[in-house]
């Protein structure tokens, strides 16, 4: 006897009869007229729960999915039956690396703008998914990239949580925990997102330029450092702390922050511009926003049609 | 061969081939429910988590084989996978993400007041279907949210026919008491 079966033997104490529950599930159309109500509740569910997107978030996932597919097919294949289990480990990130290359061979185009993508634009989910399926980059230099992203349209705090986000994903950098570095990453980590809420908690901060300036620093060095590879402990985490210590608690100096800055502007490249510490009053350090000379970009959602 | 099937093959070839009006298709084929199943079982992410359902689909595609049927079934498990996964890593409850009560009822726009009645009925009926059994919303979100069949449905939970019917009517039975109770209608 299956379990369906089993449960039917008492069906006539309950209300629904299977073939109620099968017209409920396939038309919604009730075969009694009390269930009429019930059947309209279902419809609400179904409707209020699905969510479908937006063209421009189809047009972009298409063309980056395309471009994976056609990759694919110069790539290993795994694991892709329909009831098969997935492999995760040693596999995937063999599928991933190679995949990756295939992609870089195809010279894509998608692939690598949502790679390029920062916390706010529509293609960022799909960056993030990428990465969670080890294709594109996922490690701390794009998350301070990101970060600069986001410096760049004028949003100080999520610029700041993001270079939180780098130094994180930095101490996790393989054997940099055996090393030590975590503790004192973790203090940078905390000392960042300090500084975030501090600049959040009085939206003057934001405008600063002392604020923006010791910011713009701070991300360089963050960026310089991991170019550099020069993480290690205890240097790392105790100089993004020191750095970070001051920013939004008023008072902060331009120049007492930015000539703790070790890099040149050759060094920092051309995205580094605005928040070069040495430069004249109107080289955009106080408009960092403004590099284009306007205010914050409007950013659309994160893939919300 | 059926003209579905056979419409459903070409665009699977085209969409192993890289076309990007075959991965548009399957897209706005299967995004909504995807997106609809993981709001409901209460993704912290949903569009993100949608956006990797369908970059694994994508990356998988080639080693692919099966009828629609078979392909919707595994979009599914993908998901279904996926979710475990998120939530194994969170470690939370799982429940509604969030109610759009835009969407719950789209006549009502303009109508401000019907839609805050609205909006408090669809909350009842979210309290209602999050009141359920994980096994129950896992059965009713893939059968009336993600429009699967029995069959598909007890495919992506990995139990037999049987025990996904008994599962089904039982969360229905509850459902409704629930919302009997609550003297919900719409």
């Amino acid at each position: 006897m299956s379990d369906f079966d089993v449960y039917q033997s008492d069906m006539p104490r309950r209300g629904l009869t299977p073939a109620d529950v099968e017209l409920l599930f396939s038309t919604h159309v009730p075969v009694r007229e009390d269930l009429a109500s019930f059947a309209v509740i279902l419809e609400c569910l179904h409707r209020t729960a699905r969510f479908d997107p937006s063209d421009e978030v189809i047009a972009d996932f298409s063309g980056v999915a395309a471009e994976i597919a056609r990759a694919g097919r110069e790539a290993p294949h795994v694991a892709a039956k329909p009831t098969a289990p997935r492999r995760d480990g040693l596999l995937m990130r063999r599928f991933a690396g190679a995949l990756g290359a295939a992609l870089f061979l195809t010279g894509m185009t998608g692939v690598a703008m949502a790679d390029d993508a920062a916390p706010g634009d529509v293609l960022y989910g799909l960056d993030r998914a990428m990465e969670s399926i080890g294709v594109g980059d996922s490690g701390p230099s794009e998350r301070i990239a990101e970060a600069k992203a986001l410096f760049h349209r004028g949003q100080i705090i999520a610029a700041i949580a993001h270079a939180a986000e780098a130094v994180e994903a930095a101490s996790e950098l393989e054997g940099r925990e055996a090393q030590g570095s975590l503790l004192e990453s973790s203090m940078a980590t905390d000392a960042l997102r300090r500084a975030a809420e501090r600049v959040d908690v009085d939206p003057v901060n934001s405008d600063d330029p002392a604020v923006k300036n010791a910011v713009a620093g701070i991300l360089d060095e963050i960026a310089n450092m991991l170019e550099a590879d020069d993480v290690e402990p205890p240097e790392f985490g105790a100089r993004i702390s020191e750095m970070a210590r001051d920013i939004g608690r008023g008072g902060n100096n331009p120049s007492e922050t930015t000539d703790t800055s070790p890099s040149t502007p050759d060094e920092r490249g051309p995205a580094a511009q605005p928040s070069q510490p040495s430069g004249p009053p109107d080289n955009g350090l106080d408009h960092p926003s403004g590099a284009s000379g306007g205010p914050p970009a409007d950013v659309p959602g994160r893939g919300r049609p | 061969m059926e003209p579905q099937e056979e419409q459903f093959n070409s665009t699977l070839d085209a969409a192993r081939a890289g076309a990007a009006w075959a991965w548009e298709q399957i897209y706005r084929d299967f995004a909504g429910p995807v997106n609809g199943y993981l709001r409901s079982r209460g993704a912290r992410e949903p569009e993100d988590l949608t956006n990797e359902v369908f970059l694994r689909v994508a990356r998988g595609v080639h080693g692919f084989s099966g009828d629609a049927g078979s392909f919707r079934s595994w979009i599914f498990v993908i998901a279904h996978r996926r979710l475990i996964d998120e939530r194994r890593y969170h470690g939370r409850r799982p429940d509604f993400t969030e109610l759009d009560r835009d969407q719950a009822s789209p006549d009502s726009v303009g109508d401000v007041e019907s839609e805050a009645v609205e909006g408090l009925v669809t909350a009842e009926i979210a309290e209602a279907f999050n009141a359920l059994t994980d096994g129950q919303r896992d059965v009713l979100a893939l059968r009336i949210i993600a429009g699967l069949s029995l069959e598909e449905t007890a495919e992506v939970v990995g139990k037999r026919t049987g025990a996904v019917k008994a599962l089904q009517h039982r969360a229905l039975e509850a459902l409704k008491r629930a919302l009997d109770e609550e003297s919900v209608t719409l």
